[in-house]
């Protein structure tokens, strides 16, 4: 639901990106007020709360076999949580300073 | 209790010993329904699964920077100027990009919604409800598109 929600603030804000620089302006004003920014704080805390859920979710899933063996849960974790923040660091790079 | 030196950290060969016990036996087959019907429905899982997966893993490191940060101002100046995200947004790979991340979470409500209205509303249209849980993502999706090629 909250990741939804987000999805139609993209499009809000891509649609204000493609009506011109009035438009894009008025629309970070509104990003900046202070209703935005909670309910930005909710939807932030909603999508960890449901990263942590979906990487749990996939340990119990995901069984990657070698040969007889299996790779344990907590090592196929450790990488979900590793590829997490490098995508998190290669967004922010290409967000703010690319 | 007895106290020594740490023990050593464990080697790849360990760690594979200890997951024998995790040892996961080759399954029988089982007969899968076959025909649109099921061809749609796996269709609605895979969508469903990667837009979790985006919602996971991408979705939150973009609230952060731009719900977040961008209000806080601890972002530098330059970084939400008109010029520099309008360049960035017109690259056909970043239309691809925002493509997936706003499509695919509208495809993994949908289809949670879906069960929602279901099993928690007690509602059991099955029809109109696909249709308006599928038919509010497609929109997205095309919505999305039409936005997309305007930049």
């Amino acid at each position: 639901m909250f990741a939804a929600i987000f999805s139609g603030l993209m499009l809000a804000f891509l649609f204000a990106l493609s009506s011109g620089q009035g438009p894009y302006q008025d629309f970070l004003r509104f990003l900046d007020t202070p209703g935005m920014v909670a309910l930005s704080g909710v939807i932030l805390a909603a999508l960890l709360y449901h990263a942590a859920t979906w990487f749990r979710l996939t340990t119990h899933i995901v069984v990657i076999r070698l040969g007889r063996r299996t790779v344990p849960r907590s090592a196929l974790l450790a990488a979900l949580v590793g590829a997490w923040i490098a995508v998190s660091a290669a967004v922010t790079y290409f967000h703010i300073w690319f | 209790m007895p106290r020594g030196d740490p023990p050593e950290p464990p080697s790849l060969g360990d760690v594979l010993d200890w997951s024998d016990a995790s040892e996961v036996r080759p399954r029988e087959r089982r007969p899968r329904p076959r025909g649109p019907q099921a061809r749609l429905e796996a269709m609605a899982w895979g969508l469903f699964s990667a837009g979790g997966f985006v919602a996971a893993v991408l979705l939150p490191i973009h609230v952060a920077i731009l719900g977040i940060a961008f209000a806080a101002g601890w972002l530098p100046e330059r970084a939400f100027s008109y010029g520099r995200i309008l360049h960035l947004a017109r690259n056909p790979l970043t239309k691809l990009y925002l493509l997936a991340l706003i499509s695919l979470p509208l495809y993994h409500w949908a289809h949670r919604f879906r069960f929602a209205i279901h099993h928690q509303f007690g509602i059991h249209l099955r029809r109109l409800v696909a249709a308006g849980c599928y038919g509010t993502a497609l929109a997205g999706t095309g919505l999305a598109i039409w936005i997309l090629l305007r930049i």
